[in-house]
């Protein structure tokens, strides 16, 4: 009996989507999150006739066709809408407006270097400019961004050009800020650390033009999950409920099989 | 008698056939643009009884079914629930019409709009297939912001970049379903004609899937079983008499 199969997919797919939004869900304070979101698409189906049955007489009957396999999660996507801002006056704090990435160095990665729009920065006792796991923001010439120690006042303006307020008065330049763009960002791997790296399907990452209206960076301010979590709970209410109806195909399935099974007693 | 006890097996094939897909209905609640299946029962080839009376000609019963089977079945092409995302690239037709997917096989035809850029720009499936223009090309909206038309015209700021390939079928209910969840065109789906339908950018198609009436449906589908069980245990009864009891004086 393939039904109890098809019962089986319909679990799978709503274990996945509960899956899913409980992770949106555990994530809401994570700084730069992006919500996931699976999509669903019909699984493998048959024909319902045997070739050797002969044609049927009944008016308005058609040919055979084919009848389902159930559901089948084809995939996860991103959704990278912006989060809203909280302002917490941090200097190493940023928050991009637009569709950029920060651009961190990151050992694993083929290129060795991951993107993300996690700005939650601050300087390690080297004086790099790291992100909460140690990896180093990148600037526009790819190395990482070093504070000098008598810096009294680091200042990242939109358009991301660094200065550092030394000690006796002077104004120093740190460089300048590198902003990725994916033509798809919804194709980025997810690294996990709300890190992403490029991939065939994200397009190789192009260098943003930093500092326009449409992106810039903002400083002492951090960008807060995008997961709503009105949108979440409907989700996780109705993946329960596809859930339960699937568990009852298989039961009906299951006692099916019993009444067969009793046909010779 | 034996011929009760084919006819009943023959109804629980078919009500099983039937039970599998409302049971694929159901799996696909949550699925972009999933069209429920309505598999129809139907009768195969009658016998017409005859009795001999008694002066040797043949007078007419009736008709006799013989057997029942699923006797193909339709889509249930009626609109989805239209949900807000506010994804850019979420499509969804509302009123006839479907996408047209290009495909290794050929163009395929689809209600689930949930589309996104490929690293070309190119608008593809979560399956990596083209979404097609009305000309059969893939349709590059590259890799700015694009604005999608209530007619599927595809806008790039003030730049018309193409408009979406957007087809409908005079019986749309008899159209082929793939393996993917895609539709085919085949002999039986009638015309191809200009889609009635009107896109809407934004928006995604849930399963037209009525979860209620699909659990009714189950439900007497599992009786219809379960009776047919029966009326074939009550013929194995009658037959075993009359093997075993006749002959016993």
């Amino acid at each position: 009996l393939r039904a109890l199969w098809i019962g089986a997919t319909g679990l799978t797919a709503a274990q996945t989507k509960i899956d899913t939004h409980a992770h949106n869900v555990a994530n809401i304070n994570t700084v730069g999150f992006k919500g996931k979101d699976v999509l669903f698409s019909e699984a493998m189906h048959r024909q319902v006739h045997r070739p050797n049955r002969p044609s049927t007489q009944v008016p308005g009957a058609l040919e055979p066709q084919s009848i389902g396999g159930g559901a089948l999660a084809v995939g996860t996507r991103t959704d990278f809408r912006p989060g809203a801002w909280l302002t917490t006056g941090q200097d190493w704090h940023l928050a991009i407006q637009g569709d950029g990435f920060f651009v961190v160095g990151f050992e694993a990665a083929p290129d060795g270097r991951a993107y993300t729009r996690a700005g939650e920065f601050r300087v390690d006792r080297d004086g790099r400019v790291v992100d909460p796991w140690g990896n180093p923001l990148l600037a526009d010439n790819g190395r990482p961004i070093t504070v000098p120690r008598d810096a009294v006042q680091v200042t990242v303006q939109r358009d991301g050009r660094i200065f550092a307020q030394m000690d006796d008065g002077d104004q120093r330049s740190l460089g300048r800020l590198r902003l990725a763009r994916f033509v798809n960002p919804e194709g980025l791997a997810s690294l996990g650390n709300g890190l992403f790296v490029d991939t065939e399907a994200s397009g190789e990452p192009q260098l943003a033009n930093r500092g326009g209206s449409d992106l810039y960076i903002q400083q002492g301010a951090l960008e807060s999950a995008n997961v709503d979590l009105a949108a979440e709970m409907v989700g996780l209410i109705t993946a329960q409920r596809t859930m339960q109806f699937a568990a009852r195909v298989v039961q009906t399935t299951d006692e099916m099989m019993g009444i067969a099974n009793r046909i010779y007693r | 008698v034996l011929r009760g006890v084919y006819q009943s097996a023959s109804a629980l094939l078919a009500f099983q056939t039937r039970h599998e897909a409302l049971a694929t209905n159901l799996a696909n609640l949550q699925t972009t643009g999933f069209k429920a299946y309505r598999p129809a029962l139907g009768s195969f080839a009658r016998l017409l009884l005859q009795r001999r009376t008694g002066s040797g000609a043949e007078a007419v019963v009736g008709p006799l079914g013989t057997d029942v089977a699923v006797v193909g079945g339709k889509t249930d092409t009626g609109q989805g629930a239209l949900r807000e995302t506010g994804q850019e690239l979420d499509l969804a037709i509302s009123g006839d019409g479907f996408f047209t997917i290009g495909t290794p096989e050929g163009p395929r035809y689809t209600r689930a709009g949930h589309f996104h850029r490929d690293g070309e720009g190119r608008l593809v499936t979560p399956e990596g297939w083209f979404v097609l223009d009305e000309g059969g090309d893939p349709l590059e909206v590259g890799s700015d912001p694009v604005r999608v038309d209530g007619d599927g015209t595809v806008w790039s700021g003030s730049r018309r970049i193409g408009r979406l390939g957007l087809v409908h079928f005079t019986e749309a209910e008899f159209l082929e379903r793939e393996p993917t969840g895609l539709f085919n065109a085949g002999p039986a789906a009638g015309e191809m004609e200009a889609a009635p339908g009107i896109v809407l950018q934004g928006f995604l198609e849930g399963a037209n899937v009525d979860p209620g009436q699909t659990m009714v449906d189950l439900l007497a589908t599992f009786r219809a079983y379960e009776a047919n069980q029966r009326a074939l245990e009550a013929q194995d009864e009658t037959l075993r008499r009359a093997v075993n009891d006749l002959a016993r004086f």
